[in-house]
């Protein structure tokens, strides 16, 4: 990644591309999870890795897995986000091994329910 | 998302937290990173960048709440060979972390604020003191800084516009006064972190003696979204004197504890027990803490106030950088008030004299009146010196750290009067003054309790009420736990 | 527009932009109290922390109330320096300092000095309503020139700020947080452990007693209790310029004569006078000046510049923080020391008893003589040279002990022989003349004519770092005079770059404005005006001398036709010169 952004308008087709791209994937399914100091601290990263190997195993490599920053639920850490399944983000809490696995082979593969939903209330501007 | 709850949070400062991979640009861009950035270069003279930010109505995130675009145009005014963008990342607020996950999840979006200041102010370097215990904060900036830097998104000729912007980090050690803005920037040269008087302020004479503007974190993380979508929307959103919104760190006895962000104007009932989830267990709401070691404490009666910076100050608390720290009915509040003191004694620098010794002998007082020794002229002394370091104390640490036991002994006069006059602590939360008693009446002589005490406290005759010897009692509770009767209580 | 127009207290006054409140004040004569802040116009020394908040005044439009010392005035400012509010304030923050204040006055000894006490008195503050009992509790730090007594520091930062800013040693500085914030070298060491030059600027700063001087007054009447010892004593040429204050005399006005009786009726043996060997030391240090210019005239670059020796905090200065330059001062003793070796030695034998009976008491302006008399090269036998050191203030002690109102008293002359002075010796005593008095002997040496003129007003002045060219008969020499040791380490900092202004020769001073800014002298509690008129008192002496040149002193000339034979001969160098060992300190 190392060309350099020589204008405004540059960044403007770069981004637009990087969105074309994300849109262009068969099946635009993004789990977030939250990698904060906090996130970590509870487990989130033995949740990350539990991900992968439950998208391995299931050969979705589709799917985009991402590591992202706190999503704010701190009571409900280490929370996840399934975006592209439902017509809105999804969040589970509370997200352990178990459950990690469940997103996947349930909620993600099956669209099933996973009791680990959790309630959030933002919208991003 | 769910559109159950009747209350929404809307998040500016936190729009791209949870949402974008922090250690991928791409994926930032992809999430307009940088585009204000390219707009404010482009198509923005420096002026219409200050009056933007000044008609957005954004005042400083990090307590005080001064017009963020007053700041900026104070400080476009002064000339200089070098001219610095400061970051004060020197979160410190017992329970507050906006700033450390707006790091950790967003950084560029702070880079890039950074960088439209120093466009807006003329100023090509930026410095970001963040201390030294956000090591993950600290990495994903160092790795944001790097990847922006190969764009051509920081650094030299942005963009190709010609505009050079250069971020440096500096790491704090973690000193709560260093967030005050001189002392950060003391504290950054290398010197002892202590503020000194104001004026020179920074915009004239800051960092190496330099014009520096510096702005909070959440302060810059708004920034983006304001160029982006315009003063306008900007300042549709909140009250008339505060705009925007307000991230919360939401803590204590609340059910749902995390990091919300709020139009300014949201009342606190709306946001305990409507996001928050309502009070732990049930238990009764008794306090919220608002503003960190500056701030108040505030009772049920202004549960339905609009949380804006005046209305804050109004009620003897402050806005802070926004911690939220929920108390119920278990709190004592002169326990609470007096570990904010405690705090605010181990932060102060000990510069100035009422600061330094102020703080000892408030914290000192409160002591006393935790410990059954309190008399109603302590609480006359816990006055005058609050209200002597109020006024004239040096920064605003010492000038705002009475405020716990001013605004506690305002609203929960009550409670110091159990203290002072009954010897008694309401919740049973200081310990000195507890007693635990048996219940003749209920006492049915089993022994149990004896047996169980560490203290060897509890004597009596088999069969008839036991008894506590008070002065070997050490109120660890065993006995409560282990008595099947009811028959023990803390009076 | 460069001034600007407020009130105070409903007075109208008109001061340039950019003073303070407490500037505007001053010039209403409106007193506002004040503790931490310490201007010494003119010299680098501006305390101005604004950290103890006693000088709070009420600005109309302010929340809170402002410090009149560090606030800039503005146009149309209403200001109101004695509400009720204000005094309330005030009256409590000088109590806050009490309650963490050892209330030990009685045996403080800055008793009576004591900015903190004046406050206490001018505030009415007759008790402290204060619940709180924690008190600061540091270990005594001394040393033979200081004592460090941190319970008793109030943060006002004066001796930081000298010590780093102004005399750049960088012995001081705040440690710790909140309550526990306090002044201390670094990993809290004693002292004698750091590069402290024990120039005792400190003292003669610090508000409180925290920072005092080792007293040694007592011992002296020990001394003069003792039947069987010979006491001697000599004073330094600025002490005649200052003794006086303490007794109610005019700043600078001379009290030669009446210290001479004093010390006479105190009992001193022998009345003499260090400005004989200041005489002596312009023989040794011009002569040693002679044989370095000449040397450097033929050729050998590093012969010059050379440097004076006599300030002994100078000289541990350039033993901590330029031991590379060991080789520029002078060889030649302080005053002090060649007092002593004079004493001991030649006076000893001429009274016929072992150096051991004879004591020598001097009285200087300085609390490093303290120290340099306890220098192991300046004793034969464990026998020191000097035995005893007082500073003015404790001779105006000594004086006040044996009932004496110095004021009253009628003049009278030193003892012979170590008494007879001239008047480049008494000059030592202000920057720039110890240079002036080793330029006018060196001058007629060098070209055996005399001088065209006497005063050398080129090398005089207040301005701390100074360079003026003199005509030596067509040598122009070129001398640089430093006062304060931060102006020292800038000149050195020139000479340790390769000396690139050709300098030839240099006077540094520790303190400022030479020995009459002195950490042994009256406190000036922050006005500068004192040290002036002291050092114009200095010049008005010498210029009513009737001997004006060191080489023209009888009784040092008898002292080389009967002694040492002359200048730099191997005895002199002996008993008057010394060498100079690098210390590694931090």
């Amino acid at each position: 990644m190392s060309e350099r952004l020589n204008s405004y308008d540059a960044l403007k087709e770069k981004r637009e591309a990087l969105k074309k791209a994300a849109e262009a994937q068969t099946r635009p399914v993004e789990i977030r999870v939250a990698l904060g100091t906090c996130a970590i601290a509870t487990g989130a990263k033995e949740v990350f890795d539990a991900l992968e190997d439950a998208l391995r195993a299931n050969n979705l490599d589709d799917v985009t897995l991402k590591a992202t920053g706190c999503m704010g639920y701190c009571y409900a850490e280490p929370t996840v986000e399934v975006a592209g399944i439902a017509a809105e983000p999804v969040m589970f809490g509370h997200v352990d091994k178990k459950i990690a696995r469940d997103i996947v082979e349930q909620y993600i593969m099956k669209q099933e329910p996973v009791d680990a939903r959790i309630e959030t209330c933002h919208v991003n501007a | 998302m769910s559109t159950k709850e009747p209350v929404q949070q809307l998040r500016i400062a936190l729009r791209n937290c949870g949402i974008v991979n922090p250690r991928d640009i791409d994926d930032c861009i992809a999430h307009d990173a940088y585009l204000a950035l390219g707009k404010c270069l482009t198509e923005m003279t420096p002026q219409e960048v200050v009056q933007e930010v000044l008609d957005s109505g954004l005042r400083g995130r990090g307590g005080a709440g001064f017009p963020t675009g007053k700041k900026w145009q104070i400080a476009a005014t002064y000339d200089a060979d070098v001219k610095y963008v400061v970051c004060n990342a020197d979160e410190g607020d017992p329970g507050a972390f906006m700033d450390r996950s707006i790091l950790e999840g967003d950084p560029h979006s702070v880079l890039e604020a950074m960088a439209i200041c120093g466009y807006a102010i003329g100023a090509h370097e930026g410095r970001i003191y963040i201390r030294a215990e956000y090591p993950l904060a600290v990495n994903r900036l160092e790795n944001a800084i790097a990847q922006a830097t190969e764009y051509g998104l920081l650094g030299k000729d942005i963009m190709g516009t010609g505009f050079d912007f250069n971020i440096e980090i500096t790491l704090g050690a973690g000193a709560f006064v260093c967030g005050e803005e001189t002392a950060l920037l003391h504290s950054m040269e290398g010197k002892r972190g202590e503020p000194s008087t104001k004026p020179p302020y920074p915009a004239e004479s800051g960092f190496m003696g330099k014009p520096s503007n510096v702005n909070n974190v959440e302060t810059f993380a708004n920034i983006p979204t304001i160029i982006n979508r315009g003063a306008a929307w900007f300042s549709s959103i909140g009250t008339e004197k505060s705009k925007g919104t307000k991230v919360f760190a939401l803590a204590g006895k609340i059910n749902n504890v995390g990091l919300v962000e709020v139009p300014m104007g949201t009342t606190l009932r709306e946001i305990i027990y409507g996001i928050g989830g309502g009070i732990k267990g049930g238990k009764k709401f008794k306090a919220v803490q608002t503003g960190g070691p500056s701030g108040g404490c505030i009772s049920e009666k202004h549960l339905d106030l609009p949380i804006d910076y005046d209305n804050l100050v109004s009620i003897g608390s402050m806005m802070g950088s926004g911690g939220m720290i929920i108390m119920d009915e278990d709190d004592c509040m002169v326990s609470i008030a007096k570990y904010y003191l405690k705090f605010s004694e181990g932060e102060s620098c000990g510069r100035c004299t009422p600061c330094r010794i102020g703080t000892r002998r408030i914290s000192e007082l409160l002591n006393i009146i935790t410990d059954g020794r309190g008399k109603m002229e302590h609480i006359d002394e816990l006055k005058r010196i609050s209200r002597t370091m109020q006024d004239t104390a040096l920064c605003a640490l010492g000038q705002s750290a009475p405020n716990p036991v001013l605004s506690t002994i305002d609203t929960f006069w009550d409670e110091y009067v159990a203290h002072v006059v009954d010897k008694r602590c309401p919740t049973g939360t200081c310990r000195k003054m507890t007693r635990y008693q048996i219940d003749p009446a209920r006492c049915t002589g089993c022994s149990l309790c004896s047996r169980n005490c560490p203290a060897d406290a509890i004597s009596g005759v088999l069969r008839s009420p036991f008894s506590i010897d008070q002065s070997k009692c050490i109120k660890c509770g065993t006995c409560i736990e282990k008595c099947n009767f009811g028959a023990i209580s803390i009076g | 527009m460069s001034e600007v127009t407020l009130t105070i207290n409903g007075n109208e006054v008109t001061v340039p932009k950019g003073s303070t409140i407490l500037n505007a004040a001053k010039k209403l004569d409106i007193w506002i109290p004040t503790l931490c802040h310490m201007n010494l116009h003119g010299t680098e020394m501006n305390n101005k922390p604004a950290s103890c908040r006693v000088c709070v005044v009420e600005v109309a439009g302010r929340r809170s109330l402002m410090p009149a010392c560090a606030t800039p005035v503005a146009d149309g400012m209403e200001v109101v320096t004695n509400s009720n509010r204000v005094l309330q304030a005030r009256k409590m923050i000088v109590e806050l300092l009490i309650s963490d204040h050892p209330k030990t006055c009685l045996t403080c000894g800055k008793s009576g000095d004591c900015e903190l006490q004046d406050l206490a008195i001018r505030l009415d503050i007759d008790s402290v309503n204060i619940t709180g009992k924690s008190q600061s509790t540091y270990k005594l730090d001394s040393t033979k020139s200081l004592v460090r007594d941190m319970n008793k520091c109030i943060m006002c930062r004066r001796c930081e700020t000298m010590c780093n800013d102004v005399q750049k040693v960088g012995a001081l500085s705040a440690v710790g947080r909140g309550f526990d914030a306090v002044i201390q070298p670094a990993f809290e060491s004693p002292l004698l452990e750091t590069r402290c030059t024990h120039c005792g600027q400190c003292v003669a700063v610090c508000p409180t007693g925290a920072l005092l001087q080792k007293d040694s007054t007592w011992e002296v009447v020990e001394a003069l209790a003792d039947p069987d010892k010979v006491v001697v004593v000599q004073t330094a040429p600025s002490v005649r310029v200052a003794i006086g204050e303490p007794f109610g005399m005019e700043p600078g006005e001379a009290a030669t004569g009446k210290m001479v009786t004093a010390l006479r009726m105190i009992g001193f043996d022998y009345v003499y006078d260090t400005d004989f060997t200041a005489d002596l030391t312009i023989m040794e240090e011009g002569t040693e000046l002679l044989g370095r210019l000449n040397r450097f005239l033929g050729g050998d670059q590093s012969a010059l510049p050379i440097l004076t020796s006599c300030c002994p905090a100078w000289v541990n200065f350039l033993e901590t923080q330029y031991p590379d330059l060991l080789d520029v001062p002078s060889t030649a003793r302080s005053p002090q020391q060649m007092f002593g070796a004079v004493a001991k030695n030649f006076f000893a034998e001429k009274l016929n008893i072992p150096r051991e009976k004879m004591v020598v008491v001097s009285i200087m302006p300085c609390l490093a003589k303290k120290t340099e008399a306890d220098r192991p090269e300046f004793a034969e036998n464990g026998n020191p040279d000097v035995d005893i050191v007082l500073s003015t203030r404790e001779l105006a002690r000594l004086i006040k002990l044996k009932d004496i109102d110095l004021k009253q008293l009628p003049d009278s002359e030193f003892d012979d022989p170590l008494g007879e002075s001239t008047g480049a010796a008494v000059i030592f005593g202000s920057t720039g003349g110890v240079i002036e008095a080793a330029v006018r002997t060196a001058y007629e040496l060098h070209t055996g004519k005399p001088l065209p003129k006497i005063d050398f007003e080129e090398l005089r002045g207040f301005e701390g770092l100074r360079v003026a060219e003199v005509d030596v008969d067509g040598i122009m020499l070129k001398i640089a005079i430093a006062h304060g040791l931060g102006n020292a380490k800038t000149l050195m900092d020139e000479i340790r770059a390769g000396n690139p202004r050709g300098i030839h020769a240099i006077e540094v001073m520790a303190c400022k404005g030479g020995c009459i800014g002195g950490a042994g002298q009256p406190y000036h509690h922050g006005d500068e005006q004192i040290l002036l008129k002291r050092m114009k008192s200095i010049y008005d002496i010498d210029k009513n001398m009737p001997l004006r040149k060191s080489h023209e002193n009888p009784s040092v000339l008898a002292l080389y036709r009967d002694y040492y034979g002359e200048p730099g001969s191997e005895l002199a160098h002996h008993q008057l010169h010394t060498r100079y060992v690098a210390q590694d300190k931090f």
